[in-house]
């Protein structure tokens, strides 16, 4: 009797440890639901280096007191914290290798895509635009 | 027995005593700890959709009419856009409403008057309750603190201002430390 729930314990376990080892297969990698449907879009190829250049270019939206950029709140260093520039709030890094919970949400990203684009260009990003910042944020 | 008893009598007037000292302090900041903790807001889409940006500043700091101000002006919201679906903006105005400064409990009562209608909300660092009670904090040392940048910044120095402790004993301004009136 004993053995018998032994052997169903081992099998359990083993269930698991392969449920868990296959896990990863299923499910796709931060950020690329948010590329298929920049590609269902119309959008693509995708490249960081592109939305490393974007990232760092100054805008002067109108209205704006001044130059800004994606670097006036998060940092030229995607690994490092940045800061809200009117109330001085922490923005945790937007690199995926520092920070996991990037990118997994995609409504979440699609909001601050939303409000992030129309504050530091005036208007919205384009599919191209977000799946290059995608592509930048998946890389660092 | 009765060592036992004039000790408890020495430890209740040394209270008596200590709360008389925290009484004496001008803006009775001190004298009561939970009186300056006005606990975290409770509403997950106030604190997710308002706290991305700042800290989801509790409810009790302003009344009823300026936050309907605040919910009316999302598109203008002092230099930003922080316009929100209709559904969730309705339900974190029914929350702010009901836990304003006049109506919540954890509020401060006749400190936080509104402002008369079309001037805009007013910023909360502007009431005469925050201004009073942070008059002897040099600007210099908060917007002129890079560390911080905007008295907006509560948690830079209310180091438990996350959970609606404002209380004075736990500051810590960056770059100065502890802070002592």
């Amino acid at each position: 009797m004993k053995g018998r729930h032994k052997r169903i314990g081992a099998l359990v376990l083993a269930l698991i440890a392969a449920g868990s080892a296959a896990g990863p297969l299923w499910a796709s990698a931060p950020g690329e639901d948010l590329i298929a449907t920049y590609q269902r879009q119309g959008a693509g190829p995708f490249q960081a280096a592109a939305g490393g250049r974007a990232w760092a270019q100054e805008q002067s939206p109108a209205g704006a007191d001044g130059p800004r950029s994606c670097v006036t709140c998060h940092d030229s260093d995607l690994t490092r914290p940045g800061r809200h520039v009117t109330t001085g709030k922490a923005i945790e890094p937007m690199a995926l290798s520092v920070n996991p919970k990037r990118l997994t949400d995609p409504a979440h990203a699609e909001k601050w895509f939303g409000r992030n684009c129309r504050w530091t260009l005036g208007r919205d990003c384009s599919p191209q635009e977000k799946g290059d910042f995608v592509r930048l944020i998946q890389s660092r | 027995m009765n060592q036992a008893l004039i000790a408890a009598l020495g430890v209740a007037l040394l209270a008596l005593g200590a709360s008389g000292i925290a009484w004496s302090d001008r803006d009775h900041g001190r004298a009561d700890p939970d009186r300056a903790n006005l606990g975290a807001p409770t509403n997950a889409r106030y604190q997710s959709e308002c706290g991305g940006c700042h800290l989801a500043y509790p409810p009790g700091l302003l009344p009823a009419a300026d936050w309907n101000q605040v919910m009316d002006t999302l598109a203008e919201h002092f230099g930003d856009d922080a316009s929100l679906d209709p559904a969730v903006a309705a339900e974190i105005r029914s929350y702010l409403r009901a836990n304003a400064a006049d109506r919540g409990l954890r509020t401060r009562p006749g400190k936080a008057t509104s402002t008369p209608g079309n001037q805009g909300p007013r910023r909360i660092t502007q009431t005469r309750y925050f201004l009073r009670k942070h008059d002897e904090v040099p600007t210099r040392l908060v917007s002129g603190n890079p560390e911080i940048g905007s008295f907006s910044n509560c948690q830079a120095c209310h180091v438990g201002a996350a959970k609606g402790d404002f209380d004075e004993e736990d500051v810590r301004i960056p770059g100065v430390g502890r802070w002592e009136d």
